[in-house]
């Protein structure tokens, strides 16, 4: 799998805010030119997307479901209805928000389905594969990686607790780093009801992952 | 400056200056106040803390088989009938509510159907008046577009109340909040 490249989108930081706008309209144009390929029957252009879109596609709805297999599963629906409607797409549409609109939609309601059957599932299977994961690095400080497992397991049942939608906004906003704006158009909501959630969603984790500072 | 606490976008400022996305003006600003300002120092440190703190979940690999099995889903579909292509566009659009779109666009074609065929019955026939919202409606697209606006609206006034809604409060029936056409 080749590196990634920046998301359109991306929140400019302090130090070089302007390249970096500069590389999200880029990517942005990038995007949108391929996809409109994609619609006239291009299949690299679509390999490309796929290539550029699916670590950050998978690890947003890993994050989400906090299962692997599922937000593989997941992740194949979004790029399968990406593919579906080729045809229709206009490059009107800001790509990455709408990939993200798709995957945060899926993810809703495969959490609304069965969120109750499906967390102690995959909070243990997720446990499991740390602990497999810790034998697998070898790492020499054993202690020091089984503390960093726990931090993690910590964060992530944070994180799970959180109401679905400061859960999007969250780690959309985190590691995906998109800005209230594309938050906003990919949860279908206003950029106030975004900055509510995010502000709320950190609050929350704030006061529950004090201990671990 | 004013204190993080004490500003009406506090919270915004906050958060973008941990993340590194307030502009530079306002990054400075912060920076030199908390070097004095014991309060807004916490809630910065805080904050920070759990930014840094997240980066600790790292990124799961994907499975290499992931493309291979997404091009076979695809392979599959383009080989099947083309009523299934059909009903899987329409059943599970890309975009959320896209369905309401065909709808919309569908309720308007049978609008001016039936303007055109209730203005053209015979005479002996009572006259029927087009109402006014029929009359709008075969003035040309621009109703029909508002038609579209108000449908956004609703969805996004929808959308909103979700947001407010705790979670525990979506419907819990199985299937209820995934209705097929939303898919
Ligand atoms: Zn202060």
């Amino acid at each position: 799998m080749s590196p990634l490249q920046p998301s359109p989108g991306v929140q400019p930081s302090a130090e070089s805010g302007v390249n970096q706008d500069m590389e999200a309209v880029a990517a942005l144009e990038r995007d949108a030119q391929l996809m409109v390929r994609v619609r006239e029957g291009d299949e690299v252009s679509f390999a490309l997307l796929l290539e550029r879109h699916r670590s950050p596609v998978v690890n947003f709805l890993h994050r989400m479901v906090q299962n692997r297999a599922v937000s593989e599963e997941l992740a194949q629906e979004v790029f399968l209805r990406v593919y579906r409607s080729r045809e229709t797409y206009e490059p009107t549409a800001k790509f990455t928000t709408w990939l993200f609109r798709i995957a945060t939609h899926l993810a809703l309601n495969w959490i609304r389905d069965g969120q109750k059957e499906k967390r102690n599932e995959s909070l243990s299977e997720e446990l499991i594969e740390g602990a497999e994961r810790q034998v697998a690095d070898r790492q020499p400080n054993v202690e020091q990686s089984m503390l960093q497992e726990v931090k993690v397991q910590e964060i992530r049942r944070a994180i799970e607790a959180l109401p679905e939608k400061q859960r999007a906004a969250v780690l959309m906003h985190k590691y995906q780093s998109l800005d209230y704006s594309h938050i906003s158009k990919a949860l279908g909501c206003t950029e106030s009801a975004v900055k509510s959630l995010l502000f709320r969603a950190y609050e929350t984790l704030r006061s529950r992952l004090a201990h671990l500072a | 400056m004013d204190c993080i606490k004490n500003d009406k976008q506090g919270v915004e400022i906050l958060t973008d200056y941990c993340a590194g996305a307030a502009n530079p003006e306002v990054a400075a600003e912060i920076s030199a106040h908390i070097l004095t300002c014991a309060e807004c120092k916490a809630l910065v440190d805080a904050q920070r803390k759990v930014w840094e703190m997240l980066d600790a979940w790292a990124p799961a690999e994907v499975s290499p088989d992931f493309d291979s099995r997404l091009y076979a889903r695809i392979a599959q579909e383009q080989t099947g009938p083309a009523w299934r292509r059909w009903w899987s566009r329409l059943t599970q659009p890309a975009t959320p509510y896209a369905w309401w779109k065909p709808a919309v666009s569908m309720a308007v074609a049978g609008a001016i159907v039936s303007f055109a065929l209730i203005t053209r019955l015979p005479e002996r026939t009572a006259p029927v008046q087009p109402t006014a919202s029929i009359a709008h409606l075969t003035a040309g697209t621009p109703q029909a577009g508002a038609d579209q606006v108000d449908l956004q609206q609703v969805e996004q006034a929808l959308d909103d109340l979700d947001v407010v809604a705790p979670a525990n409060q979506v419907p819990s029936a199985p299937g209820s909040s995934q209705a097929p056409s939303r898919l």
